[in-house]
């Protein structure tokens, strides 16, 4: 009933899509599976009309359509869920149904009653429409945002990436309701980088690589290694070289750590990490992980609790000293000052530290010479130290910014979500670097949203939920397991 | 100077300026202005002899203060439109100090004034910095509220407590002691007044301690990324502060060279705008001290070559703030990121256009050079 065929999207340099095609038949659930970056959301805007192609068709229901708007894809009957909903937080929930709905001068409050109640009465769930948006959680978001997609006469309904930031029982709900769409004769897009969910949800699946779609295959008769093979383009390989090693004496230890963030408060938090080990902190994000990493290296203020390094030194500031390697979450943001050219990104912070400013004054010619030097051991491609760092691709970015961290061999790493965004060479590069810390006896804490990249490396692994760890669970084969129980807020060992 | 030396954005500049004072002329010359007249005119006034040259020095002297100081926070990401301010500011607390001390020896006395001026306009700055970095409000808005409270505390010193008596009614201070001024130096064919030199010592100062210095890499890290600049762990605190302090202190012996060099009184008409001036001086030169030192004697020249031409060709001298304001607006015209794509589209096209005129041309000579073997 949908077929997209061939469709071209290029922003300046960067490709986005070429030759991305898929078909969509009634009543099926369908996974559009890629790594992050492969173009599954951007070909998902130009079906919504967000996006404009710059080549390919579209046909629904058998003929060509121009969809050049999102009221456009509703009036074809496509419903879209984005990844991060597109609900007004100020308004309450009647008033967004009203946004997306026919434009009037007044609110028909009375009327997108009925309609709520019509749409939870077909779809499930209760939604109190006089509700403000900013008062729900993630979830009941989701929810509002899913209903809102189903209104009118759909019959494609297309969700992307819907469960990362749902707990694994919200996530049963929302596929159990899924299944029963499917029954009803709706056809839903599926999109996803988890495995795991297009073996439990969907019936056929199209691997998206590199803004092209590289194959599209019946659920039942694909593997999972066919598939992430598919994916990344080879064989994933997980072996990493990581051979027993004692742990040594303590390099941070936090202590009774409470820090009030936007998201999630952080209560009476405990943590050490030693030498010669990885403490691998995994959670769905939004759980403190942000707030506890932002703590520890001095970036937000805690409000009680207790911090000292492996060097000695002790308090809150001491943990944006030079001598702790950061690898923020956000290297756009908190890595890089994009405008500034590599050299001086290189030793940002670290001047005094490298003996590359005597008496304040810069020593410029040693600085590119250890920029150099920096570059080529991380193997950044880039043209010299003097292009700007946001010249880089991502995979080359987050390579100056160890090249910069790790570049002392730093007793202590904080890392936060160092492989964002990289595809898996990059990513292999980025944990290799962190097991090179650990086998040279450094510690290392891991804060990832990755649960497969904290098990591959984490000699032990701390599980966030609600701002406290929940447990802690060392890797093995009941491993993924009791971490997803711990998630979901379940307490390991029987109620306390 | 070759042009090797000039970069794209030297380019950029000129040519705004070029045509900035070329639409002004326009303007004149639409308004019924006699050009053949007022052209000269703005000339000479500017740097026709030693006289004219020894004013648009004088011109460029506060401007180049102030617009180093300007510079110094564009560069750590920070806009102190409070030069005006820092500059009366720092022009009464000269005035009240040297009345307070009678400083006999005329070196000590000069650096008396500029030290307590430096002070008073880096307190001026340094508290819009404070509330930057601690109450986290606008230096913009902050910068703008000081100038109100700066300017009319002066104004309030003139009509009252130091205003001098004998002053020909005008509220105005007495003039500043003999030692306090600030010569003219007489350098054989020109005249260069004492200021200038310093101000030149200022921005070779300024310079060194933007590009050569690691507080200079942590301003402009600052500048471009100040949430990186707090991650790698600088002192954004201090940063801040102390590049609005710095700026408020090239700001305030500003004033206080205005006042020991040129004027000798406070008055509340001491500063015709050169705390905005100053503004326009710092973005034309790009925030670099070279640049800056540049576009004041280029701003210098505009005012004193105007005032000529109003003299004698009875031009408004005002059409010098136009120039200046055309200037400007077409500065951030050229540097609007809009405009600077569509420069560098057109530029892909046009290196696509000679790779293909380059193969055409390979493929042209092949069998020719075929033929040659």
């Amino acid at each position: 009933m949908l077929s997209i065929s061939d469709v071209e999207k290029r922003y300046d340099a960067t490709v986005a899509l070429s030759g991305a095609s898929l078909s969509v038949e009634p009543s099926e659930i369908h996974a559009l599976l890629g790594e992050n970056g492969a173009g599954k959301t951007t070909l998902m805007n130009v079906l919504d009309g967000i996006t404009r192609p710059d080549g390919g068709v579209i046909r629904w229901r058998g003929s060509e359509v121009r969809i050049d708007s999102p009221r456009t894809a509703a009036a074809l009957g496509i419903g879209m869920v984005h990844q991060h909903d597109r609900l007004v937080a100020a308004l309450t929930v009647g008033e967004n149904f009203a946004l997306a709905g026919e434009s009037s001068f007044t609110i028909p409050r009375d009327e997108i009653r009925d309609q709520l109640a019509d749409l939870t009465d077909r779809y499930g769930g209760a939604v109190d429409p006089d509700a403000r948006v900013s008062d729900l959680s993630v979830g009941e978001r989701q929810w509002v945002s899913l209903l809102r997609a189903l209104t009118g006469d759909v019959s494609l309904l297309v969700l992307d990436e819907p469960t990362t930031t749902l707990t694994p029982l919200e996530r049963d709900r929302l596929f159990g309701a899924l299944r029963e769409y499917r029954a009803s004769g709706l056809s839903v897009i599926f999109i996803t980088h988890k495995l795991d969910e297009v073996f439990a949800l969907c019936d056929r699946v199209t691997v998206m690589r590199r803004g092209r779609a590289v194959a599209t295959l019946a659920v039942a008769d694909t593997t999972r290694s066919e598939l992430a093979s598919l994916m990344v383009g080879q064989a994933v390989d997980t072996d990493f070289d990581k051979h027993a090693v004692e742990a040594g004496p303590a390099l941070l230890l936090v202590e009774g750590l409470s820090v009030r963030g936007a998201r999630q408060t952080v209560t009476g938090l405990d943590l050490e990490v030693r030498s010669s080990e990885i403490v691998g902190i995994a959670g769905v994000d939004g759980n403190g992980q942000r707030e506890l990493v932002e703590a520890i290296t001095g970036i937000r203020t805690p409000d009680a609790g207790s911090v000292s390094f492996g060097d000695g030194t002790a308090g809150w500031h001491a943990g944006r000293s030079a001598s702790v390697a950061r690898i923020p979450e956000d290297r756009h943001r908190h890595g890089l000052a994009l405008g500034r050219p590599l050299w001086e990104n290189l030793h940002l912070g670290r001047w005094h530290h490298r003996g590359l400013g005597n008496r304040g004054l810069l020593n410029r010619r040693g600085a590119r010479d250890r920029s150099g030097d920096l570059l080529r051991t991380y193997d950044v491609v880039c043209s010299g130290p003097d292009q700007l760092a946001g010249e880089l691709s991502g995979g080359n970015q987050q390579k100056a910014v160890l090249a910069r961290e790790l570049g002392d061999a730093p007793q202590l790493v904080i890392a936060m979500n160092p492989c964002r965004g990289l595809d898996i060479a990059a990513s292999r590069f980025v944990l290799d670097q962190l097991l090179e810390v650990r086998s040279r006896g450094g510690g290392v804490l891991f804060v990832s949203y990755d649960l497969d990249e904290i098990l591959a490396i984490s000699d032990r692994i701390l599980v966030m939920a609600s701002g406290e760890v929940a447990g802690q669970v060392v890797p093995g084969p009941q491993a993924t397991e009791e971490i997803g129980l711990l998630m979901g807020g379940a307490v390991l060992g029987g109620p306390r | 100077m070759g042009l090797a030396l000039l970069g794209r954005e030297h380019f950029v500049v000129l040519a705004v300026m070029a045509l900035g004072l070329a639409l002004s002329l326009l303007m004149l010359a639409l308004t019924g202005a006699d050009l053949s007249e007022a052209l000269p005119a703005l000339f000479n006034g500017a740097l026709g002899d030693a006289r004219a040259i020894e004013e648009t020095l004088s011109q460029s002297i506060p401007i180049m203060f102030v617009g180093l100081g300007v510079s110094i926070g564009l560069r750590a990401g920070l806009f102190n439109i409070g030069g005006e301010g820092q500059i009366y500011v720092a022009a009464l607390t000269a005035v009240v100090v040297s009345q307070a001390l009678p400083v006999g020896n005329p070196v000590l006395a000069v650096a008396l004034v500029l030290v307590v001026g430096a002070m008073a306009g880096g307190l001026w700055a340094g508290a819009a910095g404070w509330m930057r970095a601690y109450l986290g409000m606008n230096e913009v808005i902050t910068t703008i509220l000081l100038n109100g409270i700066g300017i009319l505390l002066a104004g309030w010193a003139v009509h009252g407590p130091v205003r001098d008596t004998d002053g020909g009614g005008y509220p105005w201070s007495e003039k500043i002691g003999e030692p306090f001024r600030l010569p003219v130096m007489d350098l054989g064919p020109i005249t260069v007044p004492a200021g200038f030199l310093l101000a030149l010592g200022a921005a070779a100062a300024v310079w060194v301690l933007l590009e050569r210095t690691v507080i200079g890499v942590e301003l402009r890290t600052l500048g471009d990324s100040p949430d990186a600049a707090a991650y790698a762990g600088l002192r954004v605190t201090m940063l801040v502060v102390g590049a609005m302090v710095c700026a408020g202190a090239l700001a305030g012996v500003g004033g206080v060279v205005e006042l020991a060099g040129k004027q000798e009184r406070l008055s509340d008409f001491f500063s015709p705008g050169y705390g905005f001036t100053a503004i326009a001086v710092a973005l034309v030169g790009n925030a670099r001290a070279g640049g800056v030192a540049l576009s004041a004697l280029f701003f210098g020249a505009l005012t004193a070559g105007a005032s000529s031409m109003e003299r004698i060709a009875q031009v408004p001298a005002a059409t010098s703030l136009v120039a200046q304001a055309i200037i400007v607006a077409l500065l951030v015209l050229a540097r609007s990121d809009r405009l600077q794509r569509w420069v560098r589209a057109r530029r892909q096209i046009s290196r696509m256009l000679e790779e293909q005129a380059l193969n055409d041309r390979l493929a042209a000579d092949r069998p020719a050079e075929g033929r040659v073997v």
